[in-house]
């Protein structure tokens, strides 16, 4: 029996996915294809940093892309554990980045973020609270119509933000350690 | 020592410094708000206003004006770039870099220039140049404090320069207040307020716009020319295009302006900004020019004409409002320093010393190479600003030709051209700066009447051409690059609706699922 | 025009006028890019 994993909850139902993408493409047909579960290292930092004014502390979410390795700041959301026995319809991805390389890309984007900020050149302080291997829920929609080639698009079901697949020749994407800030 | 302007100064201290302990204690409770994907979070306005003034206080005080009151009219020709510079850099690179740099997880602009054209010799040429050039307009912003301290507080120039010097390395080691996001706006805000100000205080004075050049004209008609006083430019075309060029082009090259492209919050955002940064330049960008050529009448016999706008401040505000505006000035000559060395100390930390001879650097010690640096830059600083100091306007546009031959073509092409490739883009940025910098050295200009401008961009985008061209079938362009640069056009059957609304910033994640399901789903 | 030559006078009027038309035009043509990033 294995852990449960924890997932973003809030996400879009099935029905308001495929609304959203039909209303970006009138006149196609738009199932769901697969849902997706995709990996992120969550991280909650505390920056601090004296100053001239006294001591600035602040709390930082930071998410990084458990196999891109690409960090962004987030707004606070709730999660949900979900057993994997529940998920046989589900494309579970995995992570590929260890959890502790993860702490120190979130803690190297803190300091930048900040540091554009802050406009003071100060030490910071930045202290690990929580980290946690949270899962994204997204899905692949394919869109089909008659006479034309069918194509699928990935959907955040956290924001509604959508992306074409089925464009990107395996020789096109973007080497990896290059990524790296 | 006028005690009311004095006052005001340090009133006008004693409210930024309150302002920034109050934001500190709040946001020692708050979460950090706001913040979406990347940190890119900056709207339209801010975008547009803090682009330009953020590295521009010194010159717009005492370069612009010393110009304009040493040659009349002509000084418009770089205004007349000017205005534009705003609108033609967000409309030529604003979005596509915004997307580029997003999709190649570049977070500074030097960083974006090694991922478009990968090489660590890429980073080494441009963070070595621009902490090189930034270094000049940091010593142009100690010179104008220090003259702005000297005239405001009637101390020697030797005292003031080194009490504003102080104030500000003080200020950039410890933070003297915390820049929630709109404090360069602020700061923008307030410099066309007093320059305005000033301005229409000096037409009142002299009896309108239209009388003024009447008089001008009975001074000496060239003042009124195009061409410089005594017609000094007289068909020197090559000139007039590099003080066009300057600060429109140019200004594509700055690698601590563009930045700012990446942190918009979404790319569309480049098109309302670049109309609020038309609007702005049309306010802003002439005023201290034509306050210069207006003080060619007010205070004929000025011994420095660099002080010909605070000079024209203390004779025609009230003492109060000069009090204001002096401050506000001050501080924007010290929040721009305190910027300027910021951005030079992280690029010598992050891109130089990090990147190039200790990988492993911990945070402490790259916050310590940049007070390093800082206080260099400091020391060498005081010491050029008081044994020679040069012309604000001349240090000002030396630094912004070079960066501008430098990198205005390696950032447009970046975007725009499918084979601009890596050898391209390193050989336009040497053969740039070289040839700026010959250029001005030798005074090439006074032979060749061509600019250290249009030569060094001329160069520079010649050389990225030829170069790309001649290396294509030896340093091609990777294809994940041009994939990026593509994005959105090369997609089949997709409805366009679609593509103009998917959302770049998800690529990565597709990319890796598109490479997962390859294996087990084949494509249709 | 204000006293000034015409050439002169261009330079302060005129170029400052091409840049407006400019900017116009920009956001003429460049409609469609508010639709960049903005899925709902």
């Amino acid at each position: 029996m294995s852990a449960p994993i924890n997932v973003i909850s809030g996400g879009l139902e099935r029905g308001e996915v495929e609304r959203r993408i039909a209303g970006a493409s009138p006149g196609w047909k738009v199932e769901i294809e697969r849902e997706i579960y995709y990996p992120y290292h969550w991280v909650l930092l505390r920056y601090a940093a004296s100053t001239l004014l006294g001591k600035s502390a602040v709390p930082i979410w930071v998410v990084v892309d458990a196999r891109t390795r690409i960090a962004a700041t987030t707004d606070p959301f709730e999660l949900a554990p979900v057993e994997r026995e529940q998920l046989k319809t589900t494309t579970i991805v995995d992570p590929q980045v260890p959890a502790t390389d993860a702490v120190g890309i979130a803690q190297r984007y803190a300091a930048y973020v900040m540091r554009n900020r802050h406009k003071a050149l100060v030490v910071p302080q930045v202290d690990l609270l929580e980290q946690d291997l949270v899962y994204k829920p997204m899905s692949t929609v394919r869109l089909s119509r008659e006479g034309e080639q069918s194509f699928r698009v990935l959907v955040d079901a956290m924001s509604g933000a959508f992306h074409a697949l089925s464009t990107t020749p395996r020789d096109t994407i973007a080497p990896r350690p290059q990524r790296l800030m | 020592m006028n005690t009311t302007v004095v006052s005001f100064l340090v009133l006008y201290y004693v409210v930024v410094l309150g302002i920034g302990f109050w934001a500190m204690r709040r946001g020692a409770s708050d979460d950090l708000e706001g913040y979406l994907l990347g940190g890119r979070d900056v709207g339209p306005l801010v975008t547009a206003l803090t682009l330009q003034s953020t590295s521009m206080s010194g010159y717009m005080f005492l370069g612009a004006g010393s110009l304009a009151y040493t040659t009349g009219y002509w000084s418009l020709w770089f205004a007349a770039g000017d205005i534009g510079g705003g609108v033609l850099n967000l409309s030529i690179i604003g979005r596509r870099m915004r997307k580029l740099s997003q999709m190649t997880g570049s977070l500074t602009a030097i960083e974006y220039l090694e991922h478009r054209y990968p090489s660590p010799a890429t980073r080494f040429i441009a963070a070595t140049l621009s902490v090189f050039l930034l270094s000049f307009y940091v010593l142009a912003q100690f010179i104008a404090g220090g003259k702005g301290m000297a005239l405001v507080t009637g101390l020697d120039y030797e005292w003031a320069l080194l009490i504003a010097l102080t104030i500000i390395i003080v200020y950039t080691f410890l933070g003297g207040y915390l820049a929630v996001a709109y404090t360069d706006f602020f700061q923008s805000l307030i410099m066309v307020v007093g320059v305005v100000w000033i301005l229409g205080a000096a037409l009142a004075h002299v009896g309108g716009f239209t009388a003024a050049n009447v008089a001008l004209r009975e001074i000496d008609p060239t003042i009124l020319s195009i061409w410089g006083r005594d017609l000094g430019f007289q068909g020197q075309w090559g000139v007039v295009a590099g003080a066009i060029l300057v600060f429109s082009a140019g200004y594509m090259g700055w690698p601590h302006v563009v930045t700012r492209h990446m942190a918009m919050k979404r790319p569309g955002t480049a098109r309302l900004a670049g109309a609020y940064a038309t609007l702005w330049n049309l306010l802003f960008v002439p005023a201290p020019y034509i306050v210069g050529i207006l003080a060619i009448l007010i205070l004929p016999q000025l011994d420095d004409p660099e002080l010909a706008i605070f000079e024209l401040a203390r004779v025609l505000l009230p003492a109060a409002v000069t009090g204001i505006v002096m401050a506000a000035i001050m501080a924007a000559i010290m929040s721009t320093a305190d910027s300027l060395l910021l951005q030079t100390g992280s690029i010598a930390s992050r891109d130089l010393y990090e990147r190039f001879i200790n990988p492993t650097a911990s945070e402490r010690q790259m916050v310590w190479v940049s007070r390093g640096l800082v206080f260099v830059i400091g020391a060498i600083g005081y010491w050029v600003a008081l044994a020679e100091p040069p012309a604000v306007a001349f240090i000002v546009l030396f630094a912004t030709s070079v960066l501008g031959s430098a990198f205005a073509p390696a950032f447009v092409c970046a975007v725009w051209w499918r084979r601009a490739n890596t050898p391209g883009a390193i050989a336009s940025m040497v053969v740039g700066a070289v040839t700026a910098i010959v250029w001005e050295m030798l005074a090439l200009a006074a032979t060749t009447t061509l600019a250290p401008m249009s030569a060094g961009i001329a160069a520079s985008t010649v050389t990225i051409v030829v170069v790309s061209l001649a290396t294509q079938k030896l340093a091609p362009v990777a294809p994940h690059i041009l994939a990026a640069m593509d994005e959105t056009a090369r997609v089949g059957s997709i409805p366009k609706k679609m593509l103009a609304m998917s959302d770049f910033a998800l690529r990565p994640e597709a990319e890796e699922i598109e490479a997962l399901f390859d294996g087990d789903e084949g494509s249709r | 025009m204000f006293g000034l030559p015409f050439s002169t006078a261009f330079l302060v009027f005129g170029f400052p006028a091409l840049w407006i038309l400019y900017t116009v035009g920009f956001l003429l043509l460049s409609r469609s890019w508010e639709n960049d990033r903005d899925p709902s």
